[in-house]
C-alpha cells in the first residue's frame, strides 16, 4: 500500500508539484486573512471586556497639541479636576512605564523571572526593571480588572505614606503581600495589597488599535503625589485619559475641549465606539481586499486543479480502461483520485501551517504575538482545513463526473487497449 | 456455464440503429475452447465484450453458472471481472508506466489478498510463462510476445475460468502466435473456458468448437 504510493508520487512527480503548488498558495492566503479578520475582531472583543460598560458611554481624550509641555502636569490635573466636579464625569486616566523598584533590585529568583519575559526584548538587558501601570484610582471605575478604586487610595502607616500596589500572578511566589516595594524614581513607596490573576489591560502603544495583554506579569499601582503632577509622567497618559458618564452630552464634551485649549492644549473627545467604529472601517477596507484576493486565488487554483485532474485522466485514459476491464470499479478509481487529493492537500496544509507560524513569527510585532498565535491555532487553521477539504472536493467534481461517464466498452474499442 | 438467451445488440445514433447482434443463443460448457469466427463488422467483438461483462445487451437473457446477471449493476459486473471473466487483448492491453510486476498485480488488488502472498500468486505465474527476468521491465523494453505472456500471466493470476481473447494473436508474428495458442490450449486443457475471437484459421484450429457469426447472427 505504502510502496505503491511512493511510486504513485515517484511517476507523478509534476502533477503533484502543480496541484501542491497551487493549494499551497492558496490555503496561505486563506490562513493570512482569516486570521487577520479573527486578530481584529479578538482584539476589539478584548477591548469591549476591559471596559465596564456600554463603549458609547466611554470617551477618550485625543490630544493634538500641547503648547507648554513643563506644565502639563499641573494644567491636566485642572482640567480632570473640572471634568469631574462641574461636569460630573468619571475621568482617569494611566500609563505603563517601566521602573526600578529597590527591593527587587538584586532579587535574584526576580531577575530569573523576568529573564524569560524580556527575552528578545529591549528590557532583556534591565532585568530589574518592572513593568508598573500606574493610574488615576477613577479608571477602576471605567475599566473592569478585579480592583476597585477604594482598592488603590493611599494608607498611612505611622507617618509614612503608603501606595497599595497589585503584583501580577507571575511573581507569587516572590512578592508577598504587605511587602514594601520602593521607586527609585520618586521614592514613592508601595505596599501589595493583592495580585492580579486573568486581566488584561490595554497596550503601551494605543488602547485602540493595539491589542490588550495580559497583566500577569505586570503591577498596577495608582499615581502617587509626585507622578501626580510630574508632567512627563502625565504626557505619557496623552491619549489614554478617559471620561464616563450616563450620558456624554455634545454641548458638556465641545465645553471640555473649550477649557483645555484655554490652557493651550488641544483635544477633541470621542467616544470608544466611535474609535472603534472608525478602527473597523479602516481594517473592513483591508479585510475586504484579503478576503477577495483569498478568494480569487482560491476559485483560480480549483479550476486548475480540476482541468489538471481531467487532463491528467484524459493522458491515462487507457490506463483506466485497463483498470477498469480487469474488475476495478468506478467507485474505487474515484475513491483512490480523492484520496490520493486528500493526501496531497494535507501535506500542503501541513507545510502552509508550518510556513504560517514562521511567516507570522517573522512579521508581527511583539505585542501582538499573543493574539496571532491563538487565532492561528484556534481559529484560522482549523476552518483552512475544513476549507481545503471543501476545496478539495469542489475541485474533484468535475473529474468525478468524467470517470462515471466513462464506458468501458468505449475505451476498449477506442484505444484498442 | 454460459448461456445466453435471445441476446441483441442495436446501437443507435441518433436516428440511426445499427444492429450488432441479432437474437444471438448460445452455450458454452465449462471447459470448453471455443472460437469465434466472422468478417469484419459482423459483430464478434461486440459478442465478446458482453460475454465479459463489459457491455450490456439490448435484449435477452445472459445465465452466468446459472444466474441472471442480465441486469446486475456496473459494480457487480466489475465483481464478475475482477474474479470469474478474464481477457487477453490483441494489443495486450498493459499498462505503460507500470512494470509487468505492477501490471499482473492488478486482478489481485483489493482483494483481501496480502503482499507476500501476492508476490508468490505472480512468481508462479511468472515461473509458468518463462518471463520471470521480464518481471521488473516496463512494457516498451520487452517484445511483443514477451508482453502478451505477461498479460497472460496477469490473466491468469485472477484465478478467473473464463478466459476471453479477442484477436489475441493479431499483433504476433506466426511463430509467437503459435506458441501463445498452445499456452492457452494448456490452460484449457487444465480446466479454464477459453473463448477467443480470431480471423486466422490456423488460430481456430485449436478450439474445440467454431461459433461463425455473419451481420449479428450466427450461422
Ligand atoms: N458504439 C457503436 N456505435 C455504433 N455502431 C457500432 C458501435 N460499436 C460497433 N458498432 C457496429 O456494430 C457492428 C459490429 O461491430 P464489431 O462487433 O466491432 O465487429 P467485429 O469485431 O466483428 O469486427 C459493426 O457494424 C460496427 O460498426
Ligand atoms: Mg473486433
Amino acid at each position: 500500500m505504502m510502496s505503491r504510493f511512493l511510486n504513485y508520487l515517484a511517476r507523478n512527480k509534476v502533477q503533484i508539484i502543480l496541484v501542491m503548488g497551487l493549494s499551497i498558495i492558496s490555503l496561505f492566503l486563506c490562513v493570512l486573512a482569516l486570521t487577520n479578520s479573527f486578530v481584529f475582531k479578538a482584539q476589539i472583543k478584548d477591548l469591549k471586556k476591559i471596559f465596564q460598560t456600554d463603549t458609547d458611554k466611554i470617551g477618550v481624550l485625543n490630544f493634538s497639541y500641547v503648547k507648554d509641555e513643563n506644565r502639563f502636569g499641573d494644567d491636566i490635573n485642572e482640567i480632570k479636576n473640572i471634568i469631574r466636579k462641574d461636569y460630573g464625569f468619571i475621568c482617569g486616566a494611566y500609563t505603563e512605564s517601566y521602573i526600578y523598584f529597590e527591593e527587587l533590585w538584586n532579587n535574584k529568583v526576580y531577575l530569573e523571572c523576568n529573564e524569560e519575559e524580556y527575552k528578545g526584548t529591549f528590557y532583556e538587558e534591565y532585568l530589574s526593571l518592572s513593568d508598573v501601570i500606574m493610574v488615576d484610582p477613577e479608571m477602576m471605575d471605567i475599566v473592569d480588572c478585579g480592583i476597585l478604586k477604594e482598592d488603590l487610595l493611599p494608607i498611612t502607616i505611622g507617618d509614612e505614606l503608603y501606595y497599595p500596589i497589585y503584583v501580577g500572578s507571575d511573581f507569587k511566589h516572590i512578592i508577598e503581600i504587605d511587602d514594601v516595594l520602593t521607586s527609585d524614581t520618586f521614592g514613592t513607596k508601595y505596599i501589595v495589597k493583592g495580585y492580579i490573576e486573568d486581566t488584561i489591560w490595554f497596550s503601551y502603544y494605543d488602547p485602540i488599535e493595539f491589542p490588550a495583554s495580559p497583566m500577569k506579569h505586570k503591577f498596577i499601582a495608582p499615581f502617587g503625589n509626585e507622578e501626580r503632577t510630574d508632567s512627563m509622567t502625565q504626557l505619557s497618559t496623552v491619549n489614554q485619559i478617559f471620561i464616563k458618564g450616563n450620558v456624554l452630552k455634545e454641548s458638556d464634551i465641545r465645553q471640555i475641549e473649550k477649557l483645555a485649549s484655554q490652557k493651550d492644549i488641544k483635544i477633541s473627545i470621542s467616544t470608544i465606539e466611535e474609535k472603534i467604529q472608525q478602527f473597523k472601517v479602516d481594517n473592513m477596507e483591508i479585510m475586504r481586499n484579503q478576503y477577495s484576493f483569498a478568494i480569487v486565488v482560491m476559485i483560480c487554483s480549483m479550476i486548475s486543479i480540476s482541468s489538471l485532474f481531467c487532463a491528467f485522466i484524459l493522458m491515462r485514459i487507457k490506463e483506466y480502461g485497463i483498470r477498469l476491464a480487469f474488475g476495478e470499479s468506478k467507485e474505487r478509481l474515484i475513491c483512490t483520485m480523492v484520496g490520493r487529493h486528500l493526501v496531497y492537500i494535507s501535506i500542503a496544509m501541513l507545510i502552509v501551517i508550518l510556513f504560517a507560524k514562521k511567516y507570522f513569527d517573522a512579521t508581527v510585532l511583539g505585542e501582538f504575538s499573543q493574539l496571532y498565535n491563538k487565532s492561528l491555532v484556534g481559529y484560522a487553521f482549523p476552518i483552512t482545513i475544513l476549507v481545503s477539504i471543501l476545496y478539495t472536493l469542489i475541485s474533484l467534481i468535475p473529474p468525478i463526473i468524467m470517470i462515471n461517464r466513462m464506458e468501458l466498452v468505449q475505451l476498449v474499442k477506442e484505444e484498442e487497449i | 456455464m454460459i448461456e445466453l438467451v435471445d441476446i441483441s445488440k442495436i446501437y443507435k445514433n441518433g436516428e440511426q440503429e445499427t444492429v450488432a447482434l441479432k437474437d444471438v443463443s448460445l452455450t458454452i460448457e465449462d471447459g470448453e475452447f471455443v472460437a469465434i469466427m466472422g468478417t469484419s463488422g459482423s459483430g464478434k467483438s461486440t459478442l465478446l465484450h458482453i460475454l465479459g461483462c463489459m457491455d450490456k445487451p439490448t435484449k435477452g437473457t445472459y445465465l452466468l453458472m446459472g444466474e441472471d446477471i442480465t441486469h446486475f449493476k456496473s459494480r457487480q459486473l466489475s465483481k464478475i471481472r475482477k474474479s470469474k471473466i478474464t481477457f487477453v487483448f490483441q494489443n495486450f492491453a498493459l499498462m505503460e508506466k507500470y512494470t509487468a510486476y505492477e501490471n499482473i498485480e492488478l486482478p489481485l488488488l483489493h482483494r483481501g489478498i496480502s503482499t507476500r502472498q501476492r508476490k508468490k500468486i505472480i512468481l508462479d505465474a511468472v515461473r509458468q510463462l518463462d518471463i520471470e527476468s521480464q518481471l521488473y521491465k516496463l512494457p516498451k523494453e520487452m517484445s511483443g510476445g514477451q508482453q502478451q505472456r505477461v498479460a497472460l500471466a496477469r490473466a491468469l493470476v485472477s484465478g478467473a475460468d473464463i478466459i476471453l481473447a479477442d484477436e489475441p494473436t493479431g499483433a504476433l508474428d506466426h511463430a509467437t502466435s503459435m506458441e501463445l495458442m498452445s499456452i492457452l490450449k494448456e490452460y484449457n486443457q487444465k480446466g479454464k473456458t477459453v473463448i477467443i475471437v480470431t480471423h486466422d484459421k490456423e488460430v481456430a484450429e485449436f478450439a474445440d468448437k467454431v461459433i461463425r457469426i455473419e451481420d449479428g447472427a450466427l450461422e
